[in-house]
């Protein structure tokens, strides 16, 4: 994984975060939402634990610090 | 205003000794002040551990807008207002792409500002200065958003017993007291309370609803028939504007000084990438709650207009209150939740203006002054711009107040200097400034001329994200010309 990647990943995950793909009027409620706002409540929770576990496993890659040390 | 006090006389005792507590907190933070030093008085010496610095960011990330504005635009916009979930979790994404680094960097070569960062890498006076400038109109105009915001809840909560400008006045002068006697040191410990306070604030009125009026699940169905448009995805272009809200909370908020202080000040990496991980699910705890209670609300209270459901939340507390009494307490806590929230954003962005005016322009102006009084200098500011905003949050009339309100669009122009300047070499500091000049200027035109011949959101995208891509365009052409002309 490079930073670039890391950045465009989250980014292609942000952009999934928006109920795109909901077109039509639908009546079908999940748990009192409708099925395009449970999809937005699904993949914010998914996101959050995406940043979580990048900030876990990428932090030194993030903070460049062998790529100041190479000069 | 409202006649009937949310906050009866033994409220207003729990609001008085939360007040009080402030102060207290303010005076702690002083007698633990190690040194005369402006790393000391704004970064509290560097050493903020995971639990202040995960609840100093959670309080300062969230407003009084995240408890009474949210609810009052999900009531209007149904469950489009989902997307205010990503808006605020998209700024620790933001985060975990520059904080790294940037903390790194701080702790290297002791940066106190975000406008110090700018400095060290680019080495321009003009972009520091205009970086500086743009952060202080910015927080400037949190400031003056929050005060106004802090003294309507105060007379709608006293039912006018304690007027707009008594509210506005008190909570500023308690403010500006325990900020000048501890700096950050106080103002993150104060910031304990008050994220403890919003958390369960939020829990509570979750909660209540659950119990009292059956949740979103039992309401579905009478929502569905109240609003059946609420179950209409939204269009094209309400996407486009789901997608530019995010992307402006990711590059404008994310910039926003006091977030940077705090990242300047954590004790060690370990500390901020902790309290960043937690950060990421509070919207879940939070920002989903009031999302909630702005929903229930339209079937408890439907057809508000546009100005009651501004108040929505206090509507619900009210009607829980009244159908409970026993629920007193939640709204009694809730109330000091959402006056907490707002100080505590307050008092944050109160030091990081005080921090850019001594750090960035009076000692560049004015250099070889000691740290005792380069301190002195920004206690003294902060009185100086506490007292400036007081009087503009009383004085500036709305119509005024709508045209030079502009915060996100101004700060998400900071966002390539640092985004680009930290993880790209070679970057054109010519191309960054311009892009900075250019990027601003479309962005407040469009704020200023939008609704006359042009129109305020082309295509649905805000106007600081298309200053934002001007921004980047330029400093891509200034880059490439630079390079091809080694």
């Amino acid at each position: 994984m490079t930073r670039l990647r890391l950045a465009l990943l989250s980014l292609l995950i942000v952009l999934l975060t928006v109920p795109w793909f909901y077109i039509e009027p639908d009546d079908a409620t999940v748990l009192g939402f409708p099925s395009w706002g449970m999809y937005a409540v699904v993949t914010a929770a998914l996101y959050a634990a995406f940043v979580a576990w990048a900030l876990g496993q990428y932090w030194t890659l993030m903070a460049g610090e062998a790529e100041d040390a190479d000069g | 205003m409202a006649e009937v006090p949310l906050l009866g006389p033994g409220g207003l005792a729990v609001l008085g000794l939360y007040l009080v507590g402030l102060l207290v907190i303010g005076w702690l933070g002083r007698r633990a002040q190690q040194e005369q030093t402006l790393a000391d008085f704004y970064l509290a010496g560097r050493g903020i551990g995971v639990f202040v610095l995960f609840l100093t960011l959670y309080a300062t990330q969230y407003s009084g807008n995240t408890l009474i504005g949210f609810a009052g635009r999900t009531y209007r916009q149904g469950f489009e207002a989902l997307a205010l979930l990503m808006l605020m979790m998209i700024v620790i994404g933001a985060f975990a792409l520059f904080a790294p680094k940037l903390y790194r960097l701080s702790q290297e070569r002791g940066y106190l500002t975000i406008s110090d960062y700018v400095h060290d890498r680019f080495g321009s006076t003009a972009l520091t200065v205009s970086v500086s400038l743009a952060c202080i109109v910015a927080l400037g105009n949190y400031i003056l958003t929050n005060l106004k915001a802090i003294g309507f809840i105060v007379e709608v909560s006293t039912g006018g017993r304690i007027g707009f400008a008594e509210g506005v006045i008190v909570l500023a002068v308690i403010m500006v007291i325990y900020e000048t006697l501890g700096g950050l040191r106080s103002v993150a410990w104060t910031d304990v309370i008050q994220g403890i306070l919003l958390l369960i604030g939020c829990a509570c009125i979750f909660v209540a609803i659950q119990v009292e009026y059956g949740g979103l699940r039992t309401l579905a169905p009478e929502l569905q028939a109240l609003r059946p448009d609420f179950w209409t995805p939204p269009d094209a272009d309400a996407k486009r504007g789901w997608l530019s809200t995010i992307l402006l909370s990711a590059f404008a908020i994310s910039m926003y000084p006091h977030a940077i202080q705090r990242i300047y000040a954590a004790r060690s990496a370990r500390t901020l990438r902790r309290s960043l991980q937690w950060m990421a699910f509070m919207p879940l705890v939070t920002t989903f709650f009031i999302v909630i209670v702005g929903l229930i609300a339209v079937v408890q209270f439907p057809e508000l207009s546009r100005a009651e459901s501004e108040e929505v939340t206090l509507l619900v507390l009210g009607d829980l209150a009244a159908r409970v009494p026993a629920l007193s307490i939640v709204l009694v806590v809730f109330l000091c939740a959402a006056i907490a929230a707002i100080m505590s954003t307050v008092d944050s962005a109160l030091l990081a203006l005080s921090a850019l005016f001594t750090q960035d322009l009076y000692r560049r102006a004015r250099p070889g002054q000691s740290q005792r009084h380069l301190t002195r200098v920004g206690k003294s500011f902060s009185w100086v711009a506490m007292v400036l905003c007081v009087y503009l949050a009383l004085t500036v009339p709305e119509t005024i107040w709508r045209i030079i309100e502009i915060k996100l669009e101004l700060l998400c122009q900071v966002a390539p200097a640092v985004f680009l300047g930290l993880h790209m070499k070679r970057l054109s500091t010519r191309g960054v400034l311009v892009g900075f000049l250019l990027g601003t200027g479309l962005a407040v035109g469009f704020m200023l001329l939008g609704g006359t011949w042009l129109p305020s959101r082309p295509w649905g995208i805000h106007a600081g994200l298309w200053g934002l891509m001007l921004n980047l365009a330029t400093i891509a052409a200034f880059t490439l010309a630079e390079r091809q002309q080694v």
